[in-house]
């Protein structure tokens, strides 16, 4: 059965009034939900915040689903919610260089790699920092048309969707934004683990 | 040679805007061709190509911090929250659009009343107290308004009085003149009776730059037949008449009190430009009409302070409201 009947079942089930079928979806997409909200808001706390809140938002919105890819839809929601989080922000700024960190002590179950190593989770968390910091730099709207395209693996309709905005900007915004990350993850190769170093054989 | 390597750029530069389109498989057929037949032969692309690759496969495997709870609703949520996340209304604006106005609006007043206040220091300073010497519009618009509104009138008949006291002290040559020409019974009088021509001769003639103020002092003071066409003839009405004796009198003290611009000025817009002692008339007829302009202009300085405080106190609460 197509994963995509099953959205639209649930989906159509949640509009019920179905609570249960809506908490489905919920477990299906929130890894992915809040994936795509750290990046973006590269704050732990603020994506868990931005997570719950966009599920929400999105059971009392559910109405306002009229089919099409749930995923797509689920998404913009978490970034129209993670867009308010940078705005409330830029209000007042807190610093958060420990949300850089990878606090997590222990991998758990929602990890995609279960049996790992504390050196292999020590190289994640390197990796994860590092990565971030490349992100950060850049616009917040550069970062978000990537991240909805390598994080969330939307295409560039459904970004254009998303975030409002026509298909030529978010071709630009996805080209400007990868070449600063690559350019950035170029002058950090020493740094990064070996299986994410640039190899000649790519 | 040289027209080769430019065309070479020019499929260069169209190849490396599309390179990351290419990667995320989002071009058309066409473009992808083209850029596959441009990467086999050019390095410089087929390097960048690669390295775009490797941006985006970091990125789509790089590792993120586990999700730190599970995120499934309960019904307890759906209550608590709705309350919060419900955006506040005011007058319904949301809070926010509605402390962006008041924001403005604060701003604007608070412009307003320290160019108000300003305008009057300046004026005071520069010009003494007898000729407030303000845009000449602004003065007509106040004095419109004081018109208007029937208590300024009392206050004004106040200041006037106080005024002419002063008068008398610092120019003693004239008491007679001024206590003839502005009885205290009879100024307030004046004023409510001529408030119509005050508007049609004020406003017009308010657009030259000091004398301005003239033509709505003369309508003030001369009563209400007196048009300006009579005016002109030099078919003085009696009171006008009576004005221009005593003024004769003390030319004297007309002339120290008319340093400014105000002769020269005078003759074009005013409407008694053929009456001799022209400055000195204007000049006392003047004095009355800008203590009644000043007592205005005070009353919409308070006004406009007042407004400030309002505006700011309401600004603050809807923050607040929103902050919270």
């Amino acid at each position: 059965m197509p994963q995509r009947m099953d959205d639209q079942a649930l989906a159509a089930a949640a509009q019920q009034g179905n609570l249960d079928a809506f908490n489905q979806l919920v477990i299906r997409y929130q890894t992915l939900a809040y994936h795509v909200a750290y990046r973006i808001l590269s704050d732990a706390d603020a994506a868990a915040d931005a997570t719950q809140d966009a599920f929400l938002r999105a059971y009392k919105a559910i109405g306002q689903y009229y089919g099409g890819s749930f995923k797509a839809w689920i998404l913009r929601i978490v970034t129209n919610t993670c867009y308010d989080q940078l705005r409330a922000k830029q209000r007042r700024p807190i610093s958060s260089l420990e949300a850089l960190l990878v606090t997590e002590p222990a991998p758990g179950p929602s990890f995609i790699d279960q049996a790992e190593s504390p050196e292999a989770y020590a190289v994640r968390q390197e990796l994860s920092r590092a990565i971030q910091a490349g992100i950060n730099a850049l616009p917040a709207d550069q970062r978000v048309a990537l991240t909805l395209c390598d994080v969330a693996g939307m295409n560039y309709q459904e970004i254009a969707e998303a975030t409002r905005v026509s298909l030529g900007t978010v071709k630009s915004r996805i080209s400007r934004a990868r070449t600063k990350l690559r350019d950035y993850l170029l002058t950090q190769q020493e740094l990064l683990p070996a299986q994410y170093r640039l190899r000649d054989d790519t | 040679m040289d027209f080769l390597r430019r065309r070479n750029n020019a499929k260069h530069e169209r190849t490396t805007a599309m390179l990351s389109a290419y990667v995320d498989g989002e071009l058309e057929a066409e473009d992808r061709q083209r850029v596959e037949a441009h990467v086999a032969q050019c390095d410089a692309c087929a390097e960048e190509l690669r390295t775009l690759r490797y941006a985006k496969n970091v990125l789509a495997r790089a590792p993120i911090p586990r999700i730190p709870r599970s995120f499934v609703i309960r019904r307890a949520d759906l209550e608590a929250p709705a309350v919060t996340t419900a955006p506040r209304r005011l007058f319904g604006l949301s809070t926010r659009l509605a402390y962006g106005y008041l924001k403005g609006a604060t701003a604007l007043v608070t412009v307003v009343f320290a160019l108000a206040v300003a305008g009057d220091l300046i004026a005071q300073l520069s010009f003494g107290r007898g000729e407030l010497a303000l845009a000449p519009g602004a003065q007509a618009t106040v004095v419109d308004k004081v018109v208007e509104v029937e208590k300024a009138v009392q206050v004004e008949k106040e200041v006037v009085v106080q005024d002419t006291e002063e008068m008398e002290q610092s120019y003693q040559e004239t008491p007679t003149l001024v206590v003839e020409g502005t009885p205290e019974m009879e100024m307030p009088a004046e004023k409510i009776v001529t408030p119509a021509p005050v508007e049609r001769s004020a406003l017009p003639t308010a657009s030259p730059p000091v004398p301005g103020t003239e033509p709505s002092i003369q309508a003030l003071a001369v009563p209400e037949p007196a048009t300006t066409q009579e005016a002109v003839t030099g078919d003085l009405p009696p009171k006008e008449a009576v004005s221009v004796e005593s003024v004769e009198e003390s030319s004297k003290a007309g002339e120290t009190f008319t340093p400014l611009p105000m002769p020269t000025a005078t003759p074009p817009p005013s409407p008694v430009p053929s009456a001799t002692p022209e400055p000195a008339v204007t000049t006392v007829v003047r004095e009355r009409e800008d203590t009644g302009g000043l007592t205005g202009f005070r009353i919409a300085e308070i006004g406009l302070g007042a407004a400030v405080l309002i505006l700011l106190v309401a600004t603050l609460v809807v923050r607040r409201q929103q902050s919270s």
